[in-house]
């Protein structure tokens, strides 16, 4: 136990130590901010509201969508691919599969002490320039406690996608070109950017057969405060039962993989 | 002439190291594609529940993007890799191994790294020219085609001095790949659509400053036939061509400061 709070504290420390980089990504979040921002406002333009599947949608619903989204995204990125990628490559991973830790409570440490950094350095910054620049709305604390517990599951689930994604490489040994379909998967289904409910019939059914949308879209949908209770409990419940099935899904490749795995050099 | 026989070369050399790991290659190619095509299905989407945006229909957006994507993909095809990996190569000290070669420095990093996964946006670009021309009321003169061709020169060439100014700080910052990475996809992420919709910070910004609205949105203006909705003069339509000459010596003007202060690591 003692060995992961170290890993957690290293990764934290490791992100305070570049500033700079620090400040250019709050300044890369900002610009794609007011992108989308600016772009819903003129779409807005001429009309109150625009028809989605679940009722009219109002401007100021849209921009707290899009900073809760940014959010979101700040919170639950994690480096597992780009992390797993290189120790396939360097062969690093005989080191990690001989050492007395799991190589996933590992990663899963890592992933602990990046987000308590982003949850300081950048998401407070992009919270109060949201509240202060954008007019973000607070939707009230009842929503606010549930959609936490909804953004802890969808990190959960993004974890474990990024991890299941990153063990293919067991079998194929670059990753990123994995790990990048995969955001782009989320990027679209996910509705990081546009939310499921402007999508046509037709993408919106796929939409709800895929893990994706418990990420993004249905916790924001409790954040703003779009579903009632039983919703929120249908969702939270839903979000499980997805990570029940991601687990099962990761413990049977780990179980073909490992065979497979071939180390480079070391 | 010669440098162009020199870069073939070095080519050469790549595509044979490149054709030892092929599988890589193809999926080099497809993630690229995958990521563009997202964004034309997201603009897609968005069209699915309203009319335009600021007055740009469909295929016009997709036309200004697709401008942006091309000059891009070529602009990243020579320029991104050599640029990005700068600063590494000034931490390591392999720059140092580019100055005691008969040749440019600069050519000499250019030549040494291409990108093949941009050749997915070139392929992607020209699949949707030619899907959103017949959409478009563009009347395809003999000037006009000759203006687009000037044109994205022109588009080329800015977004090509922009990756090369932005990797150029890496002479004074030790993180400048994120530097790189901020300006030539975070910030260029503005001219995904027409820039009208910003407010007039943003286009003074884009205009004067990192001049990305010259990519595409003046341009756009130009073909489109529309009533300039921006803040600026009209002749800025024309200016493309000439923003990206200028911003062109400028970058290299930036390089020449940047290999005078350089000192080697000395490992």
């Amino acid at each position: 136990m003692k060995a992961y709070i170290e890993i957690i504290r290293n990764s934290f420390l490791t992100g305070i130590t570049y500033r700079v980089n620090t400040l250019l990504r709050i300044f890369g979040a900002v610009v794609s901010l007011l992108v989308q921002i600016s772009l819903w406002y003129v779409l807005f333009q001429s009309k109150p509201d625009a028809t989605s599947h679940i009722g009219a949608i109002k401007l100021s619903e849209m921009v707290t969508y899009t900073i809760v989204s940014t959010l979101t995204h700040i919170i639950i990125s994690n480096q597992v691919i780009m992390r797993l990628d290189n120790k396939i490559k360097t062969g690093q991973i005989a080191m990690d599969l001989i050492k007395p830790m799991s190589l996933k409570a590992i990663l899963g440490s890592e992933m602990i002490g990046t987000t308590l950094y982003n949850v300081i350095f950048r998401s407070l910054p992009i919270l109060l320039i949201g509240i202060f620049l954008f007019s973000f709305q607070f939707s009230g604390w009842l929503n606010l406690a549930f959609f936490i517990i909804a953004l802890f599951n969808a990190a959960v689930i993004f974890f474990e996608l990024s991890y299941i994604v990153g063990l293919t490489g067991f079998w194929y040994t670059t990753v990123w070109h994995m790990g990048r379909v995969l955001d782009n998967a989320i990027r679209v289904f996910g509705g990081s950017f546009i939310p499921l409910w402007f999508f046509p019939e037709s993408l919106y059914h796929i939409s709800m057969f895929l893990p994706f949308r418990f990420i993004y879209y249905t916790p924001i949908l409790i954040y703003i405060g779009k579903v009632d209770m039983k919703g929120v409990i249908e969702i939270i419940l839903q979000q499980w039962v997805w990570i029940a099935i991601l687990i099962i899904i990761e413990k049977v490749i780990w179980k073909f993989g490992i065979k497979k795995l071939v180390i480079q050099g070391g | 002439m010669s440098n162009i026989k020199l870069y073939l070369l070095f080519f050469k050399t790549y595509l044979k190291v490149k054709s030892e790991y092929r599988f890589s290659f193809f999926m080099d190619l497809f993630s690229q594609f995958s990521t563009f095509a997202i964004t034309y299905l997201s603009i897609w989407i968005l069209f699915g529940r309203f009319k335009d945006i600021n007055g740009w229909n469909f295929y016009e957006v997709v036309f200004l993007y697709n401008i942006n994507l091309f000059s891009y993909g070529l602009a990243g095809l020579f320029f991104f890799n050599p640029l990005r990996f700068l600063e590494e190569m000034i931490h390591s000290g392999e720059f140092d191994c580019l100055m005691h070669k008969p040749m440019s420095v600069f050519m000499h990093l250019i030549c040494r790294r291409f990108n093949q996964s941009y050749l997915g946006y070139l392929i992607l670009g020209i699949i949707v020219f030619r899907f959103c021309m017949d959409k478009l009321n563009i009347i395809w003169t003999v000037a006009n085609v000759i203006w687009f061709i000037i044109v994205m020169a022109g588009a080329f060439l800015i977004q090509a001095s922009i990756i090369i100014i932005s990797g150029t700080t890496g002479f004074w910052l030790t993180r400048s790949a994120s530097v790189t990475e901020t300006i030539v996809h975070r910030f260029r992420s503005f001219i995904t659509y027409p820039v009208s919709i910003y407010n007039t910070f943003v286009q003074i910004l884009l205009t004067f400053v990192i001049p990305y609205a010259f990519v595409n949105y003046y341009p756009g203006i130009y073909f489109l036939d529309r009533e300039d909705s921006s803040l600026f003069s009209p002749y800025f339509q024309y200016l493309t061509p000439v923003v990206g000459i200028v911003l062109m010596i400028l970058a290299m003007g930036f390089w020449r400061i940047g290999m005078n202060r350089y000192q080697s690591t000395g490992s």
